[in-house]
């Protein structure tokens, strides 16, 4: 009889723990397959000039909101460069896109270097973070879009060093099979 | 057929703990959760305007802990007619930041007192900036509020 009791126990929690683990897995599937597609928004850079997400497919596309007064930004900006310095030639093109004035993003984009293309824009930019699936309205926040045009990750907050390397080693094709450029202005 | 019934019970606790795994490192690609970021208005919960018996006209915050909310970012404003005299701000704490040298900042709460008209009745509206940040590396964008109080 307590055998039998300990066995039904045990049945209903591995009943559950089916039934959750099936659930978020699931959940985490309808999450990526509703990401789908990025839609083509338009940015303007620091000329004014305007550019479309689609100008750059068949690239790992990399979109960097920030602010110059946002410090994790500015933090996570060199690595970043140094990111696409790296893997610029695998496919990858990084676009920052900064919600605040042409002239502190300016100094600043000479300060750090920044070797990618730069947006800039004010209530547009929170109306494209927010059509691109963030949450928070908070800065930094990227994402990441596949070659073909899908979103294969949202993040909020700064990227660390190991964080940026597993992002490209799961998404970029090996060193040498990729014929793309390495920085882009 | 004993074996089999013995095996059966570890074969499901096992099945069971490589799909919760399984879903929990679906979350990312890394298969780390990222920490789990607070909307502004719950990381700075901003509480209701006080107009107090000596006319001070209180503004407070409790803010959750690991966030915080810089101190030159604060700004208070009277809605007109109203004018409130120079906000009082309670001792801040240092900040050190690569890009921006020693700043000061506000963690756990902030308490604001707005110097006001004593004898004064009615409604004031003030209106209220303030900016803020995680420590784990994410920053909001200055936040205006509209507070009223009556008396």
């Amino acid at each position: 009889m307590r055998r039998e009791t300990l066995a039904l126990i045990l049945v209903c929690v591995v009943s559950a723990g089916v039934g959750y683990g099936s659930y978020r897995l699931w959940q985490a599937r309808a999450a990526t397959e509703a990401a789908a597609m990025r839609p083509d928004l338009e940015f303007r850079d620091l000329a004014g000039q305007a550019h479309r997400l689609s100008e750059w497919d068949g690239k790992l596309l990399l979109l960097n909101f920030w602010a110059t007064w946002c410090p994790p930004c500015l933090k996570e900006i060199p690595l970043l460069v140094e990111t696409q310095q790296q893997h610029g030639a695998r496919g990858l093109q990084i676009v920052g896109i900064a919600m605040d004035e042409a002239e502190p993003v300016r100094r600043f984009a000479e300060r750090l270097h920044i070797n990618y293309p730069i947006m800039i824009g004010q209530a547009e930019i929170a109306r494209a973070m927010d059509e691109l699936g963030d949450q928070l309205g908070a800065f930094p926040f990227s994402v990441l879009i596949a070659p073909d045009g899908r979103i294969v990750d949202r993040i909020s907050g700064d990227l660390s060093r190991e964080e940026i390397k597993a992002l490209m080693d799961q998404y970029l094709p090996p060193e040498g099979t990729h014929n793309g450029s390495g920085n882009s202005r | 057929m004993k074996f089999a019934k013995k095996l059966w019970i570890p074969a499901c606790a096992g099945m069971t703990a490589m799909l919760a795994l399984g879903a929990f490192a679906a979350d990312t690609p890394f298969g780390k959760k990222p920490p789990d970021f607070l909307p502004v208005d719950q990381a700075f919960e901003l509480q209701p305007l006080v107009w107090k018996a000596d006319g001070t006209l209180e503004v407070s915050w409790r803010i959750t802990k690991e966030y915080y909310l810089y101190r030159d970012r604060l700004k208070f404003t009277a809605v007109a007619p109203a004018t409130i005299g120079k906000p009082v701000l309670p001792a801040s704490l240092p900040y050190e930041d690569e890009h921006f040298g020693t700043t000061q900042v506000y963690r756990d709460k902030l308490v604001v007192q707005l110097p006001f008209a004593k004898d004064a009745r009615g409604e004031v509206k003030v209106t209220v900036v303030y900016q803020g940040c995680a420590d784990a590396g994410l920053c909001y964008p200055p936040q205006t509020r509209a507070l009223e109080a009556t008396r």
